[in-house]
């Protein structure tokens, strides 16, 4: 086999601009290449066509080939598409049991990061390039002359166990050494807590999909807490009507800023985080002795919680050992663990501790440290003192980083080992105690990079590529624990193709020792000052996915508002110290200080301030030259600034000051109006458009119509005539399922090559999206209730855009869908007025990528779309017609829920239903006969493809009046 | 062949009427009539006919709203139908307003055009009597003597009763063509 | 003299001309060199013109997004402008044909400058729809020709096909009307011009006119024809524009009212745009004579009547809004009215209704300088009527979550400013190489309204 390989390659220096021939040189490189290369263990540089065509790859059509998403550390199973040797888009890996199929936002945007050109192209020396020969002489040589001294390995959480081990190994020569791993935004206090009660320092896994009462304190589990996919899929199968439709969890969120998961809630109570602890007590305290509590609310859940004894669960996302004891207790009197927690077989998602990372400071502080190697990690970013630690690091003899960026630790670094992105090199992860799963490269490195595996073996002189290191590390630890398979071979093929491997462990339930809660905080609140609350959002996380444009322009769930970080402050404190939107607002406490925008959030507690970390990221200057240069245009950041503020210096900062400083700057809000209720100001009272229905649980077991309003069969102005073939494509979306994360959206993006266009063009609501999610705020007898809907083409039968096109740009398939020519599109934009759903989109300029080497994830399905015409959903029509030709090859019929749209693909609760309307038997024609269903407008006559379901809560009534 | 004709000038349009009028009953042969703006009554002193252009006018304008219709009917319903927001193939409805504008683009170009070319004929006309004065403010009566005793100053007396400017006599040569 | 005039009837052009005196009055400012206070018009409009032109290059050049439009608000100025100027025209066609039909004699010292005026404001519109286009050099598609593509033809259910049509109907109607009225002119000028050049210009497009009365007699029944054809045209056109939006879905678009509402108001504006012409052609070229008080009364009287037209359709929109119980509808009045644009509707209403009301009172009727002003605003008031209809609709619509707001870039005031230049520049042409009131016409109008004989 290794014959054949070096017949494919040869060894150059590597050259990456892509011009037509280099691009097709790339098409005939393909998966293969990749795999062949990294076994090969010899460099392969330069892509040449393919002596000898492999079977699987054939040009123009695409491949799909199991991998594991590195967005984050939740480590979600994905499929990667690829066309012509070029990775092009990132799906669900349906077969995955932790994450189901789903993807994030943040997973699908990594296809980008993929082609990033800013990535290092190299190994750094003192900041300029060098070879990895001279690299590691010099590093192994450095490493003998401090041998004994204090060696530490600094990471994030490390999921591979391969790399672990490798590290652990490297740092087995040296006697003084130390892995240290930590989180940016650290969930150790969980860890330790249970290291209390359990003996044991894990981190549980959460089993969403059994737990029926569901009381989370300020933990965003559907939005950035630890395994959000997984978590979303566990979630919403408890509150799935056409599943089981008499069942249906509840939920209670106690929080201080409004969250993605606050805001799906059948119950959300704004609270300042002094005051969580006293809820706990109080909870603790009523179910421990049935002591009745003062405030009725706890006591009502309290008792539910009794009931639901072994299928309710209670999580606090708050990062203190005392808050999470307390949690523990409740868990463990209610029964959970073991039913809807499970530590027999915990979680290594996020596996920080701030004690050593306490330990590792000091050291650094007081010079007592030989060496660092920093891996995952940025820092000197994420750190609260991170410039200081930066500086203490000059102090260091050896300092190494693996940053793949030139990032900010990379810059305090002697050298930098750049790693490849997850998509080109071979790698394995343990999400949860017993799932394996296996990242597969699907592109040769396309710069000079190595994996950490790989450095560090180059330092113990051991020739292994990281493909060899983790397929010799599964064969003697992972396939000698499982009998499954019989040979390894065997086994590993599998686990290639499924992306994963479940291996039975017989752990044994640990039994629970009461631990005394340190002491409380004595928590000062001196008036004037507020809580300051760091979230991450669903979108930029801690920071890592900061350099991508998908993820800065993707609008956040709750504010809407695209490239920026801000100062969420409530209402009240707005009226109070009559600040604006869009206030530039000074955030102090002692000698900490920073500016930021202002943004007036519902749902704000009164008391606290809450603010996004991971933007000020270093490089995040180069949108500069993003979305289009005119007359009037305003650039998306300056050249010397960064797109927002880093607000992690206020990392362990409880209290701060605002004040007014004057300034003004804008916020990219894409949405204006916030309400379903028509504007009070205009003498409405409470009318309200039927364009969101919505019932409560109570409400719709007795009627399941409830909450809908339909108007009837509205006449016709001509005699209608049966039109089109058997098929008719429709799309169903369940607003009850819908929790609005956005990951639709990005994966469209990924999908049509919809561009980027930049924060002034946001400004203007001129963004791109086909899919966009509406986010109504409901107020009512002081609850808040937040309303998501997903809102696309609805492909309507009588489409007022075709009848007013003149020039037949848009017209009707013989499918029922809305087709738009690009190219016979003159651009009136007729259309787009005369939508009563305004998702058509028109291209207002020439969009070009900021990055030569992002035109790689063009998917060569779908048209670029010139300037001057008007663009929208197709329903994936490229999609549609894949299966389509496949079926007819195979002289079958398309089976149902065979194509799916991007959207529909990537949601992680299933919200989205695609399939053919005039198929009796279609899981579509059910729903969209269900009661609940309804179409968005239907008075208006335009006959919408579309369905949407009643969005459901569990609530005793939902107080809704309809205009 | 030479033609003889007599020009009588007036510097207004009553006594033009009355001449006119006199002349058509001592049977001379009214030439034409050269006015700086359409006088009224003169058509009928003249004896002029009501023109066909109304049917022409007509003609083209039926024309053009049949054979505009018809294109619309053809390519939205037989040459390429195509499902355009669910509405039957040949809206007929939708086709009327532009049916309507052609109609009026037909006849009014066409009616145009018609009359510039069939009066074409008598502007080429080589030889006239300098009129140069009828476009400003003179009125000229043109006559054929016809009888075949004839005397210019008899005619003068004749018309003398409608105090005219002037009366001249021109020889027009006539390369054989008719009036 | 006064003793000379009827009582019962004013004359219709003053100062007891003669004919040969009418021909020079009319014919002189083309005969002698140009003005100063010509050239200062003339070269004021052609650089307005030219900024204009500037900003519509960067717009092709750039994209369409130098305008301050979004997914929301798709159309404001460009089509605002457009159905202005296609109003303004109207006022030219209703006096040449319709006042024509009607043998309304006060007609003939304002038509020949009132269709020149049509005829530039066309251009202007015209203009407008192509710069709007996403792709104006595909503009062409929108004509049903025979192609390559299939043949894909257009389609006719689209009002922007109709207004295609209407359009270029109406400008090649009113050319040849003009045109076919300035022949005999033309050979006036003809056989008085001393100058070479001009002569060779006017011999050709007089197209050898003599006044032969033959010619006269088809001439007049042309000229009725082709007033008959006319007249429906510019009913049917402005109907068509207003179908731009009656054929729509949008609440304050969707409406049945929309076409007498739209033609009403293109008369009333067009004739306010007439009268602010007019009045300065007056000063400018002493044509105190030809066009009288009594004409700007006249025309006066037509503008109560339009405005009073427009106000009740105003009142009927609201009244149906309400009325029909349909929640859109009646919450993008109340919007409309009340709402974060109402500061345009008031604007409209100040201009469109409250400003003709002065033209009850005979003394504003004839004090010229009043007159003037009050037309200047109902010409930005009529502007502001279409802005209304077109944006403060589509800024709230169906689903509050696309609600936006609209304000416009410099590139677009630069584009109206623009259109507004290249009129003007059109029209000191046409001034300053053509008659600017009809002569053979106001000849044949010269006894009217005087006892017995002239002289």
């Amino acid at each position: 086999m290794k014959q054949n390989e070096e017949k494919n390659f040869t060894n150059e220096t590597p050259r990456m601009h892509f011009d037509r021939r280099s691009f097709l040189k790339l098409s005939g490189f393909g998966l293969t290449g990749a795999i062949l290369s990294s076994c090969s263990g010899g460099k392969v540089d330069k892509a040449i066509p393919l002596l000898i065509k492999p079977e699987e790859i054939t040009p123009g059509v695409s491949n799909w080939y199991a991998s594991t998403c590195h967005g984050c550390t939740a480590n979600c199973g994905v499929t990667v598409k690829s066309r012509d040797g070029r990775p092009i888009k990132i799906e669900g890996n349906k077969l995955h049991p932790v994450s189901k199929g789903g993807v994030c936002a943040v997973g699908h945007a990594q296809i980008l990061s993929l082609y990033d050109s800013h990535r290092l192209k190299g190994a750094l020396n003192n900041g300029d390039l060098t070879s990895w020969e001279n690299l590691d002489t010099t590093i192994k040589n450095k490493l003998e002359d401090i041998k004994d001294k204090k060696i530490y390995f600094l990471s994030g959480t490390i999921a591979s166990p391969t790399t672990r081990n490798t590290i652990n190994n490297f740092l087995k020569q040296f006697p003084n050494s130390k892995l240290v791993e930590y989180d940016a935004m650290s969930v150790s206090a969980i860890l330790d807590a249970h290291k209390e009660n359990f003996g044991a320092r894990v981190l549980p896994r959460y089993k969403f999909e059994k737990a029926e009462v569901v009381v989370s304190i300020d933990a965003d589990f559907l939005g950035s807490w630890i395994s959000p996919i997984e978590f979303t899929a566990g979630y919403t199968s408890l509150r799935s009507l056409e599943n089981n439709p008499n069942q249906f969890s509840y939920h209670v969120q106690f929080e201080s800023r409004l969250s993605l998961t606050g805001s799906n809630a059948d119950k959300r109570i704004s609270v300042a985080p002094q005051e969580y602890e006293e809820i706990l007590t109080s909870i603790l305290e009523n179910i421990q002795t049935n002591k009745k509590q003062k405030n009725k609310f706890i006591n009502s859940l309290a008792e539910k919680l009794k009931e639901h004894k072994g299928k309710s669960l209670v999580v606090c996302g708050v990062n203190d050992l005392r808050l999470q004891l307390l949690t523990n207790s409740i868990n463990y009197i209610l029964g959970n663990y073991g039913a809807t927690i499970d530590i027999a077989s915990p979680s290594k998602q996020l596996n920080g501790s701030d004690e050593d990372l306490e330990i590792l400071k000091n050291d650094v502080a007081n010079k007592n440290v030989g060496a660092i190697f920093i891996a995952n990690s940025n820092p000197v970013y994420d750190f609260e003192n991170g410039n200081e630690f930066g500086k203490q690091l000059k102090n260091i003899p050896l300092v190494v980083s693996f940053a793949s960026y030139n990032d900010e630790t990379a810059e305090f670094s002697n050298y930098v080992c750049p790693t490849p992105h997850g998509l080109e090199s071979w790698n394995d992860s343990q999400i949860v105690d017993g799932v394996f799963t296996i990242t597969q490269p699907l592109i040769n490195p396309q710069d000079d990079t190595r994996t950490i595996i790989e450095s560090l073996n180059s330092w113990t002189n051991k020739k292994e590529t990281s493909y060899d290191s983790i397929k010799n590390y599964w064969k003697s630890e992972i396939y000698s624990k499982t009998s499954t398979a019989p040979t390894f071979e065997k086994f590993w093929n599998k686990t290639v193709h499924d992306g994963f491997a479940e291996i039975k462990n017989n752990n044994s339930v640990r039994n629970f020792t009461n631990s005394n809660p340190p002491q409380k905080k004595s928590i000062k609140n001196i008036n004037g000052e507020f809580a300051l609350v760091l979230y991450e959002k669903i979108s930029i996380r801690n920071g890592q996915n900061a350099l991508n444009p998908w993820l800065q322009e993707l609008q956040d769930p709750i504010t809407k508002i695209s490239w920026d970080n801000y100062a969420s402050i409530s209402r009240k404190t707005a009226e109070t110290l009559d600040i604006n939107e869009e206030d530039v607002l000074l955030i102090e406490n002692g000698n900490l200080q920073i500016e930021l925008p202002a943004h007036i959030q519902i749902g704000q507690n009164e008391n606290t301030i809450a603010i996004a970390v991971g933007y000020g990221r270093k490089g995040t200057n180069r949108f500069t030259d993003i979305g289009p240069e005119w007359f009037q245009s305003v650039k998306t950041v300056e050249k010397n600034e960064f797109v927002g503020k880093n607000i992690f210096p206020f990392l362990k900062t409880e209290f701060v000051k605002i004040s007014k400083t004057g300034k003004t700057r804008t916020l990219a809000n894409s949405q204006e109006y916030n309400s379903l209720q028509l504007p009070k100001e205009l003498g409405y009272k409470k009318e309200e458009r039927a364009i969101f229905q919505k019932t409560s649980f109570d409400e719709y077991k007795k009627d399941q119509s409830s909450g809908s309003i339909h108007h009837g069969e509205l006449l016709s102005l001509w005699t209608e005539t049966p039109r089109g073939s058997d098929i008719h494509w429709g799309l169903s979306i369940d607003l009850t399922k819908c929790i609005g994360c956005s990951a639709c959206i990005v994966s469209c993006q990924a999908e049509n090559n919809i561009p980027v266009v930049g924060k002034d063009e946001m400004h203007r609501d001129r963004d791109l999206h086909w899919i966009r999610i509406d986010r109504y705020y409901n107020e009512y007898e002081n609850e808040l209730d937040v309303l998501f809907q997903p809102m696309l083409c609805q492909h309507c039968g009588n489409a007022p855009c075709e009848t007013v096109c003149p020039v037949l740009a848009t017209v009707h398939s013989e499918e029922g869908l809305n087709q738009q020519a690009y190219n016979r599109c003159v651009g009136t934009r007729y259309c787009a007025n005369n939508c009563p759903y305004k998702v058509r989109r028109f291209n207002w300029f020439e969009y070009e990528h900021n990055d030569d080497r992002e035109k790689l994830v063009l998917n060569p399905d779908v048209t670029v779309r010139e300037r001057g015409v008007i663009e929208k959903c197709s329903m994936c029509i490229q999609r549609i017609q894949e299966i389509k030709i496949l079926a007819k090859k195979e002289g079958r019929k398309i089976s149902d829920g065979e194509i799916e749209p991007a959207c529909a693909q990537s949601c992680p609760s299933q919200a989205f239903v695609f399939g053919n309307l005039k198929d009796e038997k279609s899981k579509i024609s059910k729903l969209s006969k269900e009661k609940r269903a309804y179409h968005v407008l239907e008075e208006i006559g335009v006959k919408p493809s579309l369905t949407y379901l009643t969005r459901v809560k569990n609530r005793e009534k939902e107080t809704t009046q309809h205009g | 062949m030479n033609k003889r004709l007599v020009v009588t000038y007036f510097n207004n349009e009553k006594d033009l009427l009355h001449a006119t009028s006199f002349a058509k009953k001592n049977k001379y042969e009214i030439q034409d009539v050269f006015t700086p703006y359409a006088v009224h009554g003169l058509d009928d002193a003249m004896g002029l006919k009501t023109s066909k252009l109304g049917i022409v006018c007509f003609v083209l304008g039926i024309t053009g709203a049949i054979a505009k219709l018809w294109y619309q009917i053809w390519t939205s319903a037989t040459d390429w139908p195509i499902n355009v927001g669910g509405k039957p193939l040949n809206s007929f409805p939708a086709f009327i307003p532009v049916t309507f504008e052609v109609t009026v683009l037909f006849a009014g170009i066409g009616t145009t055009i018609y009359f510039l070319l069939s009066d074409s004929r008598r502007w080429k006309k080589k030889i006239r009597p300098n009129y140069k004065t009828v476009t400003d403010s003179e009125f000229a009566l043109v006559i054929v003597p016809n009888n075949a005793v004839y005397d210019f100053s008899e005619t003068k007396n004749r018309f003398k009763q409608f105090n005219y400017l002037r009366m001249e006599e021109i020889i027009e040569k006539v390369n054989n063509e008719k009036d | 003299m006064d003793n000379k005039y009827s009582i019962l009837r004013e004359p219709l052009v003053l100062g007891n001309k003669s004919i040969a005196e009418v021909t020079n009055d009319i014919a002189k400012p083309l005969e002698k060199k140009s003005s100063k206070l010509w050239w200062i018009c003339f070269l004021t409009s052609l650089l307005i013109l030219s900024i204009g032109m500037v900003a519509v290059t960067h717009q092709i050049s750039t994209g369409l997004g130098t305008w301050g439009l979004n997914n929301t608000i798709g159309w404001a100025f460009d089509i605002t402008t457009f159905v202005f100027w296609i109003g303004i025209g109207h006022a030219g066609t209703l006096i040449s044909a319709i006042l024509f039909l009607f043998r309304q004699k006060w007609r003939t010292s304002v038509n020949r400058s009132a269709e020149a005026m049509t005829i530039f404001a066309v251009i202007c519109a015209g203009a407008y729809i192509l710069i709007h286009m996403g792709r104006t050099y595909f503009g062409y598609w929108l004509i049903p020709y025979p192609n390559t593509r299939g043949p894909l033809w257009v389609n006719f259910r689209s009002p922007l096909v109709w207004d295609l049509f209407a359009i270029s109907t109406y400008l090649f109607t009113s050319l040849i009307f003009w045109y076919v009225g300035l022949i005999p002119d033309l050979a006036t000028l003809r056989d008085r011009t001393t100058s070479k050049i001009k002569k060779g210009f006017y011999k050709f497009f007089a197209l050898g006119w003599t006044g032969s009365n033959k010619t006269w007699h088809r001439y007049e029944t042309v000229y009725g024809l082709l007033a008959g054809l006319a007249t429906p045209l510019v009913v049917s056109v402005h109907t068509i524009v207003s179908w731009d939006f009656a054929t729509s879905i949008i609440p304050g678009w969707h409406t049945t009212i929309f076409p007498p509402y739209f033609v009403a108001g293109a008369v009333f504006s067009g004739f306010a745009m007439v009268l602010t012409l007019m009045l300065v052609v007056r000063k400018v070229l002493h044509f105190e004579d030809y066009i009288t008080l009594h004409h700007v009364e006249n025309m006066c009287k037509i503008i109560i009547l339009t405005g009073g037209i427009v106000g009740l359709a105003y009142a009927t929109e609201f009244f149906i809004a309400m009325y029909s119980g349909n929640e859109y509808e009646s919450f993008t009045f109340i919007n409309r009215a009340l709402g974060p644009m109402s500061w345009a509707y008031w604007i409209m209403v100040t201009c469109n209704i409250v400003a003709p009301q002065f033209f009850w009172i005979k003394k504003i009727r004839r004090n010229v300088v009043a007159v003037f002003i009050i037309s200047i605003f109902i010409n930005i008031g009529m502007w502001f009527e279409r802005f209304v209809i077109i944006v403060s609709s589509l800024t709230r619509d169906y689903l509050p979550s696309s609600w936006s707001s609209y304000s416009p870039t410099i590139i677009e005031i630069a584009t109206l400013i623009g259109s507004f230049g290249l009129f003007f520049t059109l029209f000191f042409l046409f001034a300053r190489f053509l008659p600017m009131i009809s002569i053979g016409e106001v000849k044949a109008v010269l006894s009217y309204g005087k006892n017995g004989e002239q002289k």
